[in-house]
């Protein structure tokens, strides 16, 4: 993107209004052009001083009081584990992929079993953007965030001494990362979001609430591909609070992915999908 | 992972700057933490509130918006905007994240903006956000954003309090997307203009 295109598009960015594809040009461009690079700052203060058309409405006291005292143990138990490091937690499993199997299901089939099970679940996928540059990411910090978003409240609340992290944002913010989310209306209801790393062809899922998997039964992770594959990402067992976090590689065609699918199976896993998934997400 | 800074006094911190706040927070001061969580919490509520409408989110949001800080001190750039922004701009993406995770329903975010409608503007800066120089700040952008024209007007409440993109504000108003550029691209620049005496010393 040129200067002049840039600084057309400047104000647009400071209101996050642009498309993803002009965000990731104009952000590669402001990398390189301090003149844009300062413009960006100012049209930003100004965007966000909008903020104040809000009413000013003061935190109701006590919850205000439960916040802070909150925030500052969160923020003490960080320091203290930074000084003596928790010990390293279990790294997660990297399932090699087995070769691609075929089955009787149709993905229309199972994306249409899974709606009527999952009664008021919304899917939605969304793709971020392709093709950007690592130093305009840096600059970024807001499109970092954006990016940790999925990850961030289970591993800041449940461990945050997960040494992977940095891997996983790694995994998660690179150049070309499709994001799979199958999300649902209520906090209580299971959910699930896939971090596709087109580059290096692994796949970072995460999830949360879902019920413990009964007796001898466990959670297996599926990609579905156009072509009617089904691809085992592996099996994975939920924590306590019912959150999972799985990481596979596989290579796999930037556009061949129709779905990702989360399905109840016997303890080992199963060479293809037995049940109706518990979470679904289409690619598209 | 940090150095830890020892605090200072309590009376001190009243007297730094935020971004003398966020350079403490990222040495690892808990207690500038606290501070500008007491100086900037009804900034960030009002804004949470203000996109999500219901207080249990908001105080979701506030919380992580102050523990990004917590964890990001180091990455503030003061030459990328001032503390407000950086806070505001967490808290509203996390906002607006939630809205569209919570229910991938457009309408709710469109209904986020009718609720408000012109009761921003309307509304004496009756209660206070801080002290006589957060009133004074409240009135300077109110009276910029109330002096533009109201399409141009429209066009960033529409951006920025309902997340929406120039497309999908153009589709929402039935502009055509030329249009809503230009008449963003003007809003911001006056904008920017009239807030100039801000960047002084909002930092
Ligand atoms: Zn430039």
């Amino acid at each position: 993107m040129t200067h002049p295109e840039a600084q057309e598009l400047l104000a647009a960015l400071s209101l996050d209004a642009t498309s993803s594809e002009e965000r990731a040009a104009i952000l590669a461009h402001v990398a390189e052009c301090d003149a844009c690079a300062r413009e960006l700052g100012e049209l930003r203060d100004a965007a966000h001083a909008m903020a104040q058309l809000a009413p000013a409405v003061p935190m109701d006291p006590a919850r205000q009081a439960r916040v802070r005292a909150h925030l500052l143990a969160r923020a003490a138990e960080r320091a203290e584990s930074a000084v003596a490091p928790a010990p390293k937690p279990a790294k997660p499993v990297a399932i090699p992929m087995p070769p691609h199997r075929l089955t009787r299901f149709s993905t229309a089939r199972l994306v249409a079993a899974a709606a009527i099970v999952l009664i008021g679940v919304a899917l939605a996928v969304y793709a971020v953007s392709a093709g950007q540059r690592a130093n305009a990411m840096q600059r970024d910090t807001q499109r970092l965030l954006v990016a940790q978003r999925g990850l961030e409240r289970e591993i800041a609340a449940r461990d945050s001494a997960l040494a992977d992290r940095q891997a996983l944002l790694d995994a998660m913010t690179g150049a070309a990362v499709q994001v799979i989310e199958a999300g649902a209306p209520s906090a209580r209801q299971p959910s699930g979001k896939m971090f596709w790393d087109q580059m290096s062809g692994q796949w970072t899922f995460v999830a949360h609430n879902l019920p413990r998997a009964a007796p001898n039964r466990t959670y297996q992770l599926w990609l579905i591909t156009r072509a009617q594959r089904k691809i085992s990402a592996g099996v994975f067992a939920t924590s306590a609070s019912g959150d999972a976090l799985v990481i596979a590689h596989y290579p796999l065609a930037k556009d061949s992915l129709a779905a990702i699918a989360v399905i109840d199976e016997p303890s080992g896993g199963s060479p293809e999908p037995t049940t109706t998934p518990v979470l679904v997400g289409a690619s598209r | 992972m940090r150095t830890p800074t020892p605090s200072i006094p309590a009376r001190d911190y009243v007297a730094l700057t935020n971004a003398e706040l966020v350079h403490r927070i990222a040495g690892g001061d808990q207690r500038a933490l606290g501070a500008l969580y007491d100086r900037q919490v009804t900034l960030v509520h009002s804004l949470a509130l203000r996109l999500l409408g219901d207080a249990d989110d908001a105080e979701d949001v506030v919380e992580e918006t102050f523990w990004q800080v917590w964890r990001h001190a180091a990455r503030y750039d003061a030459s990328r905007g001032s503390v407000s922004t950086w806070m505001c701009s967490i808290a509203r993406s996390r906002a607006l994240d939630a809205l569209r995770a919570a229910s991938r329903r457009p309408e709710r975010i469109a209904t986020s903006i009718e609720r408000a409608d012109d009761s921003a503007l309307a509304s004496p800066s009756s209660s206070p956000l801080g002290g006589v120089e957060e009133n004074e700040q409240r009135a300077l952008v109110r009276g910029a954003v109330a002096e533009l024209p109201p399409e141009q007007r429209e066009s960033i409440e529409l951006a920025y309090f309902g997340g929406l993109s120039q497309s999908e504000i153009a589709e929402r108003t039935g502009q055509p997307l030329g249009t809503i550029k230009t008449r963003i691209r003007l809003a911001m620049m006056k904008l920017r203009a009239r807030l100039s005496s801000l960047r002084e010393g909002a930092t």
